[in-house]
């Protein structure tokens, strides 16, 4: 579509699981070359937020995708996911998992998924099940499956979990290189010092729903917080609650 | 605050995480409450199905004219009760691939190894204590009504086969192999272990010619020797069987409980790498990937018992075709068995997929797209299934009009698979934790199903109303059937 400038657009989105509402009326919107940080306490909604976009719960509200409406079928191939809880087809072999995905996702480009898999170090467990990898690296498979096709939208949630310093840094390059290139990111998570250095813009959320929204630097000087975690904190009235509890302990 | 016994709150976790899958479907249960319900909801309703079953082959022993001999209903019953112990033990085996967490809780806990193996064990049987108080007290109680004490024995005697073969293939699936050859071979011995008692099932129709003096000389080989119950050496030789079983389930339970709660099974994710090359294998066709990767993960899982079975059962009705003297009657059993028998395999592939259903929705895949490697795996096993059997008929000179409507109606069939695409959809639904309603109904929904589309084949040819009207009648039957399914399908996406 010509013109559009957004990547995502979220609108009233509504998740409930039975009576408990996770997520209360949350919109925003994700522009190409942006990266927008979702942020919030355990428990807030954001991991729900994330499995409505992917169409893996039921919701109501509307979410577009490029314009093209609610994601699903071939419109999936524009995303790449990594899950808080890595989903893999456990009883594959890494290779065996990364052969579906770039099947399923007509990736020719072996060459990309051969310098992923060396830049994860991933090459010695090709022939490992996944059901045996660490974490650390069952991490690493759904990152490389998430980025093979070179989509539109990643959607990262907590993505840094379990992964070695090496490894994040890595990933936090393709991040930067996936922004410079148009693309956007959805990246959610619950520690702020990443948050802070690689989000242009931000929504807070707190049981289901927003607290504050807009780039990082301008919550920062609207909430006059020194860092993002200050910021957070104060968003969704943490602090004088810490300091009791502390206090107690 | 209300206690809970440790072996009540392990027995719940062995079943609940068994049940749900949760952790493999990575879906999380809308309603874990009711999710834990479903667990005691399911083994109430397999003690009354199965202990149901029980009752009512035994009334076969009083109904002659039935035509059921002391054997066959003997044979019957230590089947029924072989696969519902077997069946209530067969989620044991998925919670082992969530069972570190059990693990982990219980080494953090002040209790030494011994207690843990006590534990456990209590809870394995906790799984199956409802099935085993039901069955057994029905068997009792038509024994004493009927004073056919064969009735009890064979029902002792499933059980505790059952029981027994359940935990030596758990036991067998944590065998380390040291070969490729040897791997494949524990996995199929493992998967294939509980089909066991689906043979006698699907040779009821040999087994009710058979008269006990005809097995005579064969009373002290178990099962055959509980059907001897009634007469005292036939009493004392099942007591011994049952006895040397429960010896065997004793010594295996300490062993497997052991082993349940402390890693995933070596035969089906080898420690050991697979040497793979390092050119990738991409497939251009999804349907071709997916069916791929289908085969692979069937390979190493317990569900490839639903890949085997079939294939198992299938030689079995081919050996009762050839057995058999040939007649439109034969035929048409042995024809409708044989489309029941090839819609458990695409079956089986959407409960592997159901594993990791989470990561599969990440992919650019609609429901058709999921449903079609199913469709082309159904064709074959349907026509190697019907194709074979015509075969067989064929040579016994039956009619091949009497095959016609099975080799013609494969929309029947097929039509099943958009259905199991559904009952799983609102699986998924739920959390991944499929209710004993929503099994029962796929069941009760495919059997209809599978069967219009010949049931009006049959009803025109019973009408005369030509066969070239009922063949074109079974066809737009079948592919409306299919064609509307498909459609509910999609609408899931």
């Amino acid at each position: 579509m010509q013109g559009l400038s957004y990547v995502l657009k979220v609108d009233k989105l509504v998740v409930k699981y039975g009576d408990k509402v996770a997520v209360n009326g949350l919109s925003f919107i994700i522009n190409e070359g942006e990266i927008f940080g979702l942020l919030g306490p355990n428990g807030a909604g954001k991991t729900s937020t994330i499995r409505a976009i992917m169409n893996i719960v039921d919701y109501q509200g509307s979410i577009d995708l490029l314009g093209k409406g609610r994601p699903k079928g071939d419109l999936m191939n524009s995303i790449g996911a990594v899950m808080e809880s890595p989903a893999l087809l456990e009883s594959l072999t890494v290779k065996e998992f990364l052969e579906l995905v770039a099947s399923l996702r007509n990736v020719n480009d072996t060459q990309r998924l051969d310098h992923l898999i060396d830049a994860f170090e991933l090459r010695q467990y090709l022939g490992n099940y996944i059901m045996n990898l660490s974490q650390g690296n069952k991490q690493k498979v759904a990152i490389v499956a998430a980025v093979m096709h070179r989509p539109k939208l990643l959607i990262l949630d907590e993505p840094f979990n379990a992964l070695d310093v090496k490894a994040a840094r890595i990933f936090k390059e393709i991040i930067q290189n996936h922004k410079k290139e148009g693309g956007a990111v959805l990246f959610s998570t619950h520690i702020m010092e990443i948050a802070e250095k690689i989000c242009d813009r931000i929504t807070i959320i707190d049981k289901g729903s927003e607290v504050t929204s807009g780039p990082t630097h301008e919550i920062l000087e609207k909430l006059n917080a020194g860092s993002l975690e200050e910021a957070f904190l104060k968003a969704i009235h943490a602090e004088e609650q810490i300091k009791e509890l502390t206090e107690a302990l | 605050m209300k206690k809970v016994s440790l072996e009540d709150a392990l027995a719940r976790e062995l079943l609940v995480v068994g049940y749900i899958a949760a952790r493999q479907t990575g879906f999380r249960p809308s309603n874990l409450r009711r999710s834990i319900r479903n667990v005691k909801f399911t083994k109430i309703i397999y003690t009354v199905i199965f202990s149901f079953y029980i009752a009512l082959f035994s009334l076969f022993t009083s109904f002659k004219q039935i035509g059921f001999g002391v054997f066959a209903v003997s044979m019957l019953i230590f089947a029924m009760s072989g696969l519902s112990v077997s069946s209530m033990m067969t989620p044991l085996s998925y919670a082992i691939y969530g069972s570190n967490n059990i693990r982990d809780f219980l080494l953090s806990t002040s209790l030494d190894a011994e207690q843990i193996h006590r534990l456990v064990g209590k809870a394995i049987f906790k799984t199956v204590d409802y099935i085993i108080y039901g069955t057994l007290g029905v068997s009792l109680i038509m024994s004493i009504i009927f004073k056919e004490f064969y009735i009890l024995f064979s029902v002792a005697m499933g059980l505790s086969l059952g029981m027994l073969l359940q935990l030596a293939a758990l036991e067998l699936s944590y065998m380390r192999s040291r070969s490729m050859a040897s791997s494949v071979a524990t996995r199929s011995a493992v998967s294939l272990l509980p089909i066991v008692f689906l043979i006698p099932i699907f040779l009821s129709g040999t087994l009710y010619r058979l008269n006990l003096s005809s097995i005579s000389s064969f009373y002290f080989i178990p099962p055959l020797s509980a059907a001897f119950g009634n007469s005292l050496h036939g009493a004392i030789t099942s007591f011994f069987w049952i006895a040397v079983f429960g010896y065997g389930i004793y010594r295996l339970i300490p062993d497997v409980s052991w082993k349940l709660v402390s890693g995933p099974p070596s035969a089906f994710f080898p420690t050991l790498a697979k040497r793979v090359s390092n050119e990738w294998k991409i497939i251009g066709s999804k349907t071709l990937a997916l069916l791929r990767a289908d085969f692979q993960a069937a390979s190493r899982s317990l569900l490839g018992a639903l890949i085997g079975g079939p294939l198992i059962v299938f030689l079995v009705i081919l050996m009762n075709g050839i057995s058999s003297s040939a007649s439109g009657a034969l035929t048409f059993t042995l024809g409708i068995e044989m489309a029941y028998l090839s819609i458990m395999i695409p079956y089986a592939f959407y409960a592997m997929e159901m594993r990791g259903a989470s990561a599969l929705r990440m992919l650019p895949l609609s429901k058709v797209k999921i449903a079609l490697p199913k469709l082309l795996l159904l064709l074959i096993t349907y026509y190697l299934y019907e194709g074979s059997l015509t075969v067989v008929m064929l040579i016994k000179h039956a009619s091949i009009l009497n095959m016609l409507p099975f080799l013609i109606g494969f929309f029947g069939p097929a039509a099943s698979i958009p259905m199991t695409g559904i009952i799983f959809e609102e699986t998924l639904k739920s959390g991944g934790s499929p209710t004993v309603m929503l099994t029962m109904a796929f069941f009760l929904v495919s059997a209809i199903i599978v069967a219009v589309p010949y049931a009006v084949y049959f009803l025109m040819e019973f009408f005369r109303l030509g066969l070239f009207n009922s063949i074109i009648a079974m066809l737009i039957t079948g592919v409306l059937e299919f064609i509307v399914l498909m459609f509910l399908l999609s609408l899931y996406d």
